[in-house]
């Protein structure tokens, strides 16, 4: 049996695995801004065989329907620079971080920052990559949004970031910025507390974790403004020394990266009320604005969800749903419950390419999932560079496939995935080797040990 | 089906049988072909919370309510409506091809202008997070519980 929730924006689920009793997940039908405002409804669908893999597949059937699907293929059709992600690369580029609670300051050149890509290029001979520049803001990251402009000085300004972009586009790699219109920072000129987002209660969520020191959350109508202020019109008001152009016009990047999208809240501010649908039709919004246009942007945020996948080209944090717990050592860390399968995968794979944060490169394979490098002076290792390029090589056969099986036997001890291209991964967990099988490109000669 | 206050009934399709305890306000639903039981959990104290337009809030059990009546499907699918009037909850269940489509939705009552704002899980064993907020007024929002 498989459960699909069709009202899907007021619920959260719920799992259970206590001993004695049956593993269970629930429904909890959520109110909407404070009322049970409309009916809702989910669907119970019984039949044999529906395992993890047909209950996947039976939603992703529903999402189809429901036009919240649109395949990579279909988005290169529209875009070609969305072809470009098959086999690339995600390139993290540091610019500017100034934390406020420690006063560290830390801050590295376009100039720099572009000869480091260039550097990395050369090394590993990828055709294709997307450069993803974090901290590029007045004051670095995380810092004084949404007010992020004009691009930070002390390295290297509006001119530094344009010939920054301009060399990535020689490269034939995509360049995009890492941008954030969730956090409005108490610093930022635009800051006004008729903009935040109000939780039930009637407070805003006030917090002082990140780089910028404290900040509240905005409400997602306000979200929209300062999107398309800072990508297309431009600051019109007199603030920060000067007016700045938009981001389109300062250094038309061919890719983007809007943080935090993809977490829906509601807003409870008398003068914006907003639904938890209203909030996602928002940040889609968001996400159209600055893919729209005709810039051939391609467009990224993390933990991709449903309602965003016909917006979004690529996005990380995904895979698998895992139930974590504390563990009682005092730290962070936790530890998963019971054995992860790819769900979004079986289901979304084909609609949005994932590259891989971690360097657990099994799971890399068995997801089909790209990889991350860092844009720095120093060069990684020799092994690590080889196993990444092994990996945008594999992603280049199966970037953009749809993942048609995952079977695990044992506990765990062999996970095996399958794709529409005809490929198989087997993984062994515990002994870390992995083979492929499938087209010659890509087959390994029996198991091979990762690192 | 017109209304009526019996505390048992079927309804099936080609693919599905579904037996109803209007009393108890649980179903178990039978794949034919397999012979398979799905049976929902018993109704509990944490079903839904309801507060009043003083803010006090009170967990509920559905099979509590006082005054509920059970009508057919409003949708001409094998199924039916379940009213619990003075929770103001209506549960509309119905037979779809191989599947059973559940809704939650608010319904006025005879007695009471409470209305819903949220609803439970269905069709698993009750937890103690398993609670909703209700509404007296429809102007005043109310307050969850929700972690």
């Amino acid at each position: 049996m498989v459960a699909i929730a069709e009202t899907p924006f007021d619920l959260y689920v719920a799992m259970s695995h206590l001993e004695g009793e049956a593993p269970a997940t629930f429904f909890h039908w959520l109110p909407s801004l404070g009322d049970l405002r409309y009916t809702r409804r989910v669907r119970f669908t019984f039949g044999r065989g529906l395992d993890f893999v047909q209950q996947a597949k039976l939603y992703r059937r529903h999402v189809q329907r429901e036009g919240y699907f649109v395949s990579l293929a279909d988005k290169a059709r529209g875009n070609p620079n969305v072809a470009k992600l098959k086999g690339a690369a995600w390139v993290n580029s540091s610019t500017g971080s100034r934390r406020m609670r420690t006063l560290a300051y830390t801050c590295h050149t376009f100039a720099d920052q572009a000869a480091w890509v260039a550097q990395l290029r050369e090394r590993t001979g990828l055709k294709t990559g997307v450069v993803h520049v974090d901290g590029w803001g007045a004051f670095g990251y995380d810092s004084v949004h949404p007010d992020v402009l004009p691009p930070n000085r002390e390295a290297g300004g509006a001119a530094g970031l344009r010939a920054f972009r301009e060399q990535v586009g020689r490269m034939g790699w995509l360049f995009g910025l890492h941008d954030q219109y969730i956090d409005i920072y108490a610093d930022a000129p635009s800051y006004d507390p008729a903009r935040f987002m109000i939780k039930e209660n009637g407070r805003p969520n006030l917090l002082n974790v990140w780089c910028g020191g404290l900040c509240a959350h905005l409400c997602g109508t306000e979200s929209l403004k300062f999107v398309r202020r800072n990508f297309v019109e431009g600051v019109k008001d007199q603030y920060m020394y000067h007016n700045s152009p938009s981001i389109y016009d300062l250094c038309r990047p061919d890719a983007s990266y809007l943080d935090c999208f993809c977490r829906i809240h509601e807003c409870f501010h008398p003068q914006h009320p907003l639904t938890r649908a209203e909030t996602a039709w928002y940040q889609r919004e968001c996400l159209r604005t600055v893919r729209g246009h005709g810039r051939k942007v391609v467009q990224s945020c993390e933990h991709a969800k449903w309602y965003a996948i016909p917006d979004l080209d690529f996005s990380y944090g995904l895979g698998h749903q895992k139930a974590d717990v504390l563990v009682e050592g005092g730290g962070h860390e936790t530890q998963a419950i019971g054995l992860p399968v790819p769900l979004w995968n079986l289901v979304f794979h084909d609609a949005v390419w994932t590259p891989e944060h971690s360097s657990e490169y099994g799971r890399a394979f068995l997801y089909g999932s790209s990889v991350f490098f860092h844009a720095q002076a120093e060069l990684p290792p020799d092994d690590e560079l080889a196993w990444k390029m092994k990996l945008c090589r594999f992603n280049e056969v199966v970037g953009f496939d749809e993942m048609t099986d995952f079977r695990m036997s044992g506990d765990g001890q062999e996970l095996r995935s399958e794709f529409s291209s005809g490929v198989g991964v087997t993984y062994c967990p515990a002994e870390k080797t992995c083979r492929l099988d499938g087209p010659r490109s890509v087959s390994t000669r029996g198991s091979v040990r990762l690192p | 089906m017109k209304q009526t206050t019996s505390r048992r009934l079927t309804f099936q399709n080609r693919f599905l049988r579904v037996d109803l305890d209007a009393a108890e306000v649980t179903w178990s639903v039978t794949e034919k072909a397999t012979g398979v039981v799905w049976r929902m959990a018993p109704s509990a104290a944490q079903d839904v919370t309801v507060a009043d337009t003083a803010g006090n809030r009170r967990a509920h059990a559905f099979a509590s309510s006082a005054d509920r009546a059970v009508q057919a499907s409003r949708n001409g699918l094998p199924g039916a409506c379940i009213g619990l009037r003075d929770l103001g909850l209506g549960i509309h269940a119905f037979l779809d091809g191989r599947a059973l489509v559940v809704e939650i939705e608010r319904c006025a009552g005879a007695s009471t202008t409470r209305r819903a704002t949220a609803s439970r899980r269905w069709p698993f064993t009750a937890r103690r997070s398993a609670t909703a907020a209700w509404s007296r007024s429809p102007r005043r929002p109310s307050t969850s519980t929700w972690p």
